[in-house]
């Protein structure tokens, strides 16, 4: 699993695939206030992007490759704005 | 070869068919638009199975007929003879990729070279029509107008840039524009850092690629990973992902549908980036840009921020080459300016592209120069006359291969400089066709929205973005005199009163403005209806709407969101004209239609395309399962075989009847034996007919490639021709028909080349203008008739004759005696048709001894009628079966031998008084024809005299062969059978005298004599 789970925040780990897309889209509805945890993530599955673009969440820690974070950034930084 | 590529190859075969009957039906049909759907869905099927395999030849040509197809379903009007034509061409191509395939067993041999010409020329079609398209998109004067004008702009762009690379030397080199590159809406948004580091990656000399990749919504079942494969993308200088989930609700959300797209720029060669997206080409877009595209100042718009001297000075400073002074100048503004400023984006370009050591001092000039220019244009500051950065040949190439952006700069700097004091009139006069055209569209259309209802809420948005769009378009286009005029009357406006605006509207484009100043009060209830979601909705537009948002910076105090809303609504205010109102509800309500709604002037035509394309056939119509099988020739043949032993097997039982009753006296047991060979027999038989019908095929596996022919043929030689085909139904063996389908195709082509007239030739014989040729097919009883007739000038039998005789063919006799019917068939003849009479003669006769003798090969007969000015008929017959033979068995020498049924005219007893030696061959009158008697027994060289019966009556077989009648003398007739007829193998198969041997029912073989040889 490359989704570490508690109660306040998601942790996506190395590369999050369209398997976990379904455990992550569950976690998101069931914790509204869930922050995710980008900072060990390589790549994730294009679901699970558009997961997290829909969930609107806080992203507490960008991914450390910056490039992967210059590709989601836009897309995920401008939730958080609102 | 694997079974999948079989069975790829023998569909594409078909679909090749398909399309090639579709493309004539397109150029006959009055209703194009049927067929060029039916055509595009075939093309898009062939091209969706070539997916399975990795040809990306053969993809990269059908991908382009595809688009082709697509362009024209919308626009049936650009179908033309010449489209036709480069799509026969293109399946041809495709063909004979089939061929290779099969030859080299899997391992294509493929034409690169002639895939990428062929996909061009298709492609230079689409371009070329597309721009003429736009040209009437922007008359047509919609809402939009801004976006469309702006759309145009980069489709012509692009056409011309791919015309560029088509036409060009082999070494591409990016259109480089002299003056400033068009503003790309996409680029246009991103930072300034990330467009220097994507300008600092790439070289000036190749070109940048912007991808738009936009995956299909169900990929992610095809195990796809979009952000991967754009992540994953060669030479990757930055990319976004866009997708409209943020509006959608996380408990609705249907994770699985990909909705997301990428755009991305990389500095990979262009093979790189097409073999990246070989699995999706059909989704994504890859444009060209030359780094100058970057060169752009993205950040908040701010007139003044930068003093003039400060500008001029650093355009001096690059001027004069001095890059470190200009590095300098830029440094020390930076620092007092507001970093999000365009200003000061273009001040970080001087630093980036003066420190950047590995450009070339030139390259470094250009796109400062560049960079100085916008910056001026965003300082609202005349142009700067610069000058030529690199004074050799290779500029004066560029200048002269980049004319049209030569001339923009130099309108541009002329325009900005010189003009003030000229009027509106020669203002606009000065302006490139294109630009003058999209700036009266522009104007005339903010006219229009002036003239709206200013008591609605969002009244003073619209008029904001009106007011922002002509000063960024009077800018942009250089009208720097018009300005002041008009930032006076936004003034006036944006205080309440419009009517300054209007007239200076009116000034600039008489009469495109009749709204009177109404000044626009309501201002009041401006805000509160916007939601977060609604703004959320309508980001997608905003760089659309570059000139709204920014108004929002002038006027200082909104959410540039917001404007851009505004004016959103105003342009599709524009297009309903009223109703804005549910609009709005609708936005909101429906967040994710609305959405890509509001995208759509951003995307690129071939974008739209692809999305047009994909959402047209999605629901793609369930296929019922085909009835026909697919069966390898060789399974037949086998079941042909086994039934035919079968058949001999079963006639064993009449023998076997015949023997217990004559041999044992078991009479009982003999009627059994005859009841079940009855039911045998009928089994037998009925299945050996089912075989055959498996065998038949109709007439029109032959003749459906006719129209191609006569088609291609007849456009080659200026013809007009119709042609009829009736029959096509007609069935008949297989090998029969493939037998037919190189003779016939020579006929049509003689009938064409020589015996239909040219048009006018025609008309003075008094003749309709199109010629016609009718091939028509029928069954006679056991027999296929082929006619082809067409009303040409037909064969003259006297020159016939003479020829005939000149090359020893006939002798004089023969030459006085002959009728024209059989003059004519001397064409026929072997060894009649070579190359030099042929052009002599009216040429008919082209290899027409090839066609007799494939004919006869099947046991055919073909003859040939024809009349002066009239025309020319040929009428083949052929056996429809040539599985099952009818043979005649008689006997002589004690011996069986059987003669095809079809060459016996009749058999007769001729008592030996009647036979006469004329020159020492023996002869009888039969029916008062001379017959020429020959003895079997003498022709086999059997030493037996032929056996009289108590009448001394000799057996008389008559028989045709060729065009002559003989009676062969034998011992006995035996009746007539039926056999399968197998032909002699081994050593055996030297043997001419005979065609082939069978099994007769007692088991014993059955020579069959081939005739012909024998005597």
């Amino acid at each position: 699993m490359a989704i570490d789970y508690s109660e306040e925040r998601a942790i996506l780990k190395s590369v999050v695939t369209i398997q976990e897309v379904d455990d992550l889209q569950e976690w998101l509805i069931a914790h509204p206030q869930g922050e995710i945890d980008l900072g060990e993530c390589e790549h994730m599955h294009t679901a699970a992007l558009q997961t997290l673009t829909s969930a609107r969440r806080t992203i507490n820690a960008w991914p450390a490759d910056t490039s992967f974070r210059g590709w989601i950034e836009p897309l995920l930084a401008k939730q958080e704005a609102q | 070869m694997s079974p999948l590529l079989q069975q790829f190859v023998s569909e594409t075969r078909d679909l090749l068919q398909s399309i090639s009957e579709q493309l004539l039906e397109v150029e006959k049909a009055d209703d194009k638009q049927t067929t060029l759907n039916e055509l595009f869905r075939i093309v898009h099927t062939l091209k969706g199975n070539t997916g399975l395999f990795e040809f990306p030849d053969l993809t990269r040509v059908l991908h382009a007929g595809e688009d082709v197809m697509s362009e024209a379903r919308e626009r049936p009007e650009i179908w033309d003879q010449a489209l036709t034509d480069l799509l026969f061409e293109s399946m041809d191509y495709v063909s004979s990729f089939c061929d290779s395939l099969e030859e080299n067993n899997g391992e294509p041999v493929s034409d690169s070279k002639a895939a990428t010409q062929l996909s061009k020329d298709l492609r230079a079609y689409l371009d070329g029509n597309n721009s003429e398209a736009n040209a009437e998109a922007t008359d047509s004067g919609a809402a939009n107008e801004p976006q469309k004008a702006k759309k145009a702009a980069t489709k012509t762009k692009k056409a011309t840039a791919q015309k560029k690379s088509a036409g060009g030397s082999s070494k591409r080199r990016p259109p480089r524009a002299k003056g400033l590159p068009p503003e790309h809406s996409l680029l246009k948004v991103l930072p300034v850092d990330t467009l220097i580091e994507a300008w600092t990656a790439s070289s000036p000399d190749e070109p940048i690629w912007l991808v738009k990749y936009s995956p299909l919504a169900e990929c992610f079942f095809q195990g796809d990973d979009p952000l991967h494969t754009a992540r994953s993308t060669p030479g990757v200088l930055w990319g976004k992902v866009e997708n409209a989930c943020a509006t959608q609700d996380i408990n609705d959300l249907d994770p699985y549908q990909c909705v997301s797209t990428f755009t991305l720029l990389s500095n990979a060669s262009e093979d790189e980036l097409h073999e990246h997206y070989r699995y999706v080409t059909e989704q994504t877009d890859i444009e060209e840009l030359s780094s100058h595209h970057l060169l752009l100042l993205s950040g908040d718009d701010q007139n003044d921020a930068l003093p003039e001297d400060t500008v001029d000075a650093l355009c001096d400073a690059v001027e004069a080459i001095q890059f470190d002074t200009a590095s300098d100048i830029a440094t020390t503004a930076l620092e007092l300016l507001n970093k999000d400023l365009q200003a000061a984006a273009a001040l970080r370009w001087v630093i980036a592209i003066t420190s950047d050591t590995d450009a070339q001092e030139n390259e470094a000039k250009e796109a400062l120069i560049v960079v100085c220019q916008r910056l001026r244009h965003n300082q609202h500051l005349s142009g700067y006359r610069f000058s030529e950065p690199e004074p050799d040949e290779k500029i004066e190439e560029r200048k002269e291969e980049h004319e049209p952006e030569e001339s923009r700069l130099d309108t541009y700097t002329e325009s900005t400089t010189d003009l003030s004091g000229a009027d509106t009139e020669d203002l606009l006069d000065a302006l490139v066709e294109d630009d003058r055209e999209a700036f009266e569209h522009i104007v005339r259309t903010q006219g229009r929205i002036l003239e709206l209802d200013p008591t609605v809420d969002w009244a003073k948005g619209r008029l904001r973005a009106t007011c922002n769009v002509l000063i960024k378009t009077t800018a942009s286009l250089g009208l720097s005199s018009l300005i002041p005029a008009l930032e006076e009357a936004v003034n006036a406006a944006l205080s309440g009163n419009t009517e300054p605006l209007a007239d200076w509207i009116n000034e600039v484009i008489p009469g495109a403005c009749s709204a009177v100043g109404a000044g626009s009060e309501s201002n009041s209830a401006e805000d509160e209806s916007r939601n977060p979601d609604n703004l959320d909705t309508q980001q997608g537009p905003e760089d659309t709407d570059m000139e709204a948002t920014d108004i929002s910076e002038e006027s200082g105090e909104e959410n540039p969101d917001e404007s851009s809303d505004e004016s959103t609504a105003d342009e599709a205010a524009e297009g309903s004209s009223e109703d804005t109102e549910s609009q709005d509800t609708e936005t909101t309500e429906q967040p994710e239609i609305q959405a890509p709604a509001a995208t759509a002037p951003v995307e690129t035509p071939a974008e739209k395309q692809t999305a047009d394309k994909a959402s047209s056939f999605k629901p793609e119509p369930a296929v019922a399962p085909s009835k026909s099988v697919k069966v390898d020739q060789e399974k037949i043949d086998r079941l042909m075989n086994l039934i035919g032993e079968m058949t001999v097997a079963k006639n064993a039982l009449p023998f076997l009847a015949k023997r217990a009753e004559e041999q044992h006296g078991l009479r009982d047991l003999a009627r059994e034996i005859k009841e079940q060979f009855a039911v045998v027999n009928r089994i037998a038989e009925e299945m050996q007919d089912s075989i055959m019908q498996i065998r038949m095929m109709p007439f029109s596996f032959i003749s459906m490639r006719f129209p191609r022919l006569v088609r291609d043929i007849s456009r080659r030689l200026n013809k007009d021709v119709q042609l009829v085909i009736e029959g096509e139904d007609t069935e008949a063996d297989k090998n029969i028909i493939e037998s037919l389908a190189e003779p016939l195709i020579h006929i049509v082509r003689n009938s064409l080349d020589h015996g239909i007239e040219a048009p006018d030739v025609r008309k003075q014989k008094g003749k309709p203008a199109t010629g016609s040729l009718t091939i028509r097919a029928s069954q006679e009883a056991d027999r296929v008739m082929i006619e082809i007739q067409d009303d040409g000038k037909g064969i003259d039998p006297e020159v016939i004759r003479n020829k005939a005789f000149e090359k020893g063919l006939i002798d004089e006799a023969t030459r006085q005696r002959l009728t024209d019917k059989e003059a004519v068939n001397l064409v026929l003849m072997p060894g009649f048709s070579t190359a030099d009479e042929v052009s002599d003669l009216s040429g008919r006769g082209v290899g027409m001894d090839a066609v007799r003798s494939a004919v006869d090969k099947v046991n055919g007969t073909m003859a040939l009628e024809s009349q002066v000015d009239k025309g020319t008929r040929i009428r083949i017959s052929l056996p429809m079966s040539i599985a099952v033979t009818r043979v005649m068995i008689i006997e002589s020498d004690n011996q069986l031998m059987g003669i095809p049924m079809d060459q016996v005219l009749e058999t007769v007893r001729v008592p030996r008084s009647d036979i006469h030696t004329v020159k020492h061959v023996k002869t009888t009158v039969l029916r008062d024809r001379i017959v020429p008697l020959k003895s079997l027994n003498e022709l086999l060289a059997l030493p037996a005299e032929q056996i009289i019966n108590e009448e001394e009556e000799h057996a008389v077989l008559v028989a045709r062969v060729g065009n002559d009648v003989i009676g062969l003398v034998v011992d006995d007739f035996r009746g007539s059978v039926d056999i399968i007829q197998k032909p002699m193998t081994g050593v055996l198969s030297g043997m001419q005298a005979y065609s082939g041997a069978a099994l007769i029912g007692d088991g014993s073989v059955l020579m069959v004599l081939n005739l012909k040889e024998v005597l």
